[in-house]
């Protein structure tokens, strides 16, 4: 159709004189959306009550059928993004954003089915299956044009585009939550209607940043930009082709540096709650311990910014450095920190290690573009993201798993977590050997330009 | 069509901004008050 080829990589190339602070506003438009994933847990009470409404009556879903929705749709995120990533580096950002945008909207309209008729599949197939499909296109498709945008300060780049996911689910959760409320009356607990009007909302938003989003012509660069003569000794000019990339170990390397430091911070947010309430009983209440689990994404989103900006300054393998070192003194900290009874010196140390949790998934684009180029970034790091994927299941069952494992020998609540945060400190020591063993990509590997 | 022509207004820069910057600083508005909860005697 003629009008789908608005879509089109050549319809997107900016025009000379193209001020590229307009480009950083689509990226966020798509990652404020899609970040919307993590503040699913807003729906799962709402979820086990359709029939009950007032408490879960026999018929009503259960807890643990409804955790498999978030688990599909972020496998499924790291599924499409090492899927599409290539298609992705063919098609243009453009056309990326607006199957994005198709899926993750899309996925909201089959779930609001599913909650109308009560059929649980319809919601894995829909908010699952096809929003993670979402979810993995919208990540990756801006990260690389951001990158071409800004090859001076690549790391503020996708810094920026990835805060916004972060940002998200600070979103996510309060507009659920309001729509949710307004929606609801003695028969419903308005959850249909708020799929509808979060898919709505959400494609529209997502659909700015597919019409405003530009590619640079490429022979762009900023005014008065030159690049360096001689870069820094892990950045390349070249380019590696995603096909050899994940056949080298510097692929490897930064994919369990990247699993290993989501693992550690994704086990503390997902826990964090729970944790701060056993570590200093009757100190924390739910409310506060709520609070915690605010703070701790504030830090997250705040950490994927200033961090990856930093980057730019001190080099890819020297912040992945002080990620995984501080992270590990932080982590081996905690316990003792516990024991002493300081409240904000625990929160300060995890609120410090969030924040590198989430410099870890904001940098990594900069670090990949840094050892293989720009032209396929986008595909690599939808590979990388597998890394995530892997962590996302690896750092709850390792928290999950050991606590009670600790409990039922009998240990004190306020001890049960201390194996696992020396765990999570051993972890981070693997990832500083990984990174510290990164080293240029071998010149074969390069791509030949025809 | 010139540069110059080209260049978009400082307006579009900044209602762009202004589009993504208003639900952003909303929803961390609204995770700060709720942490306020951890500070609170």
């Amino acid at each position: 159709m003629a009008i789908l080829s608005i879509l089109d990589r050549e319809r997107s190339i900016a025009p000379p004189g193209y001020n590229r602070w307009l480009v950083p506003p689509a990226a966020l438009a798509i990652h404020l959306c899609i970040g919307q994933a993590y503040a699913f847990s807003v729906f799962k009470t709402p979820l086990t009550q359709l029939l009950g409404i007032k408490a879960s009556i026999p018929g009503d879903w259960k807890m643990s059928s409804l955790a498999w929705i978030f688990s599909i749709a972020l496998g499924m995120l790291g599924l499409s993004a090492a899927m599409f990533g290539k298609w992705l580096e063919k098609v243009g950002p453009r056309r990326a954003m607006a199957a994005a945008t198709i899926c993750f909207s899309g996925g909201f309209f089959i779930a609001a089915i599913g909650v109308k008729l009560h059929v649980l599949a319809l919601i894995y197939l829909g908010y699952g299956f096809l929003g993670g499909i979402g979810l993995g296109l919208g990540y990756i498709s801006p990260v690389s044009t951001l990158i071409k945008w800004f090859p001076d300060r690549p790391g503020m780049a996708t810094g920026m585009a990835i805060m916004g996911f972060g940002g998200g689910a600070m979103v996510g959760a309060p507009l659920s939550t309001l729509l949710m409320k307004f929606f609801q009356t003695q028969h419903s607990m308005g959850v249909f209607e708020t799929f509808l009007a979060m898919g709505a909302i959400y494609g529209a938003f997502m659909l700015f940043g597919v019409l405003t989003v530009r590619i640079p012509a490429p022979d762009w660069k900023p005014e008065g930009y030159i690049p360096p003569a001689q870069p820094k000794k892990l950045v390349t000019t070249a380019n590696v082709d995603v096909g050899k990339a994940w056949h080298t170990p510097q692929f490897w390397m930064l994919w369990i540096v990247l699993c290993v430091n989501v693992t550690a911070g994704i086990g503390i947010l997902e826990h964090a709650a729970p944790m701060i309430q056993d570590i200093f009983p009757g100190r924390i209440s739910k409310d506060a311990a709520t609070g915690f689990v605010g703070l701790l994404s504030l830090f997250n989103l705040v950490g994927r910014f200033f961090w990856s900006s930093l980057s730019d300054k001190i080099g890819r393998k020297g912040i992945y450095l002080l990620y995984l070192l501080l992270g590990c003194a932080l982590y081996a900290a905690l316990p003792t920190v516990g024991r002493s009874g300081n409240v904000v010196l625990f929160v300060a140390s995890t609120c410090l290690i969030l924040s590198m949790y989430g410099g870890g998934f904001a940098t990594i684009p900069a670090y990949l573009r840094d050892l293989f180029g720009t032209m396929h970034v986008s595909a690599i790091h939808g590979r990388l993201l597998t890394a995530w994927s892997t962590a996302a299941v690896l750092g709850p069952v390792l928290v999950n798993y050991l606590r009670d494992y600790r409990l039922d020998l009998g240990v004190a609540r306020a001890e049960a977590y201390s194996m696992t945060l020396y765990i999570m400190a051993g972890l981070l020591l693997l990832g500083v050997i990984s990174n510290a063993l990164v080293s240029p990509v071998d010149q074969k590997h390069h791509h030949v330009e025809a | 069509m010139s540069e110059a022509q080209n260049r978009p207004s400082l307006l579009r820069l900044v209602l762009s901004w202004t589009f993504v910057g208003v639900p952003l600083v909303w929803g961390i508005t609204q995770t700060v008050l709720k942490a306020w909860a951890l500070f609170k005697k």
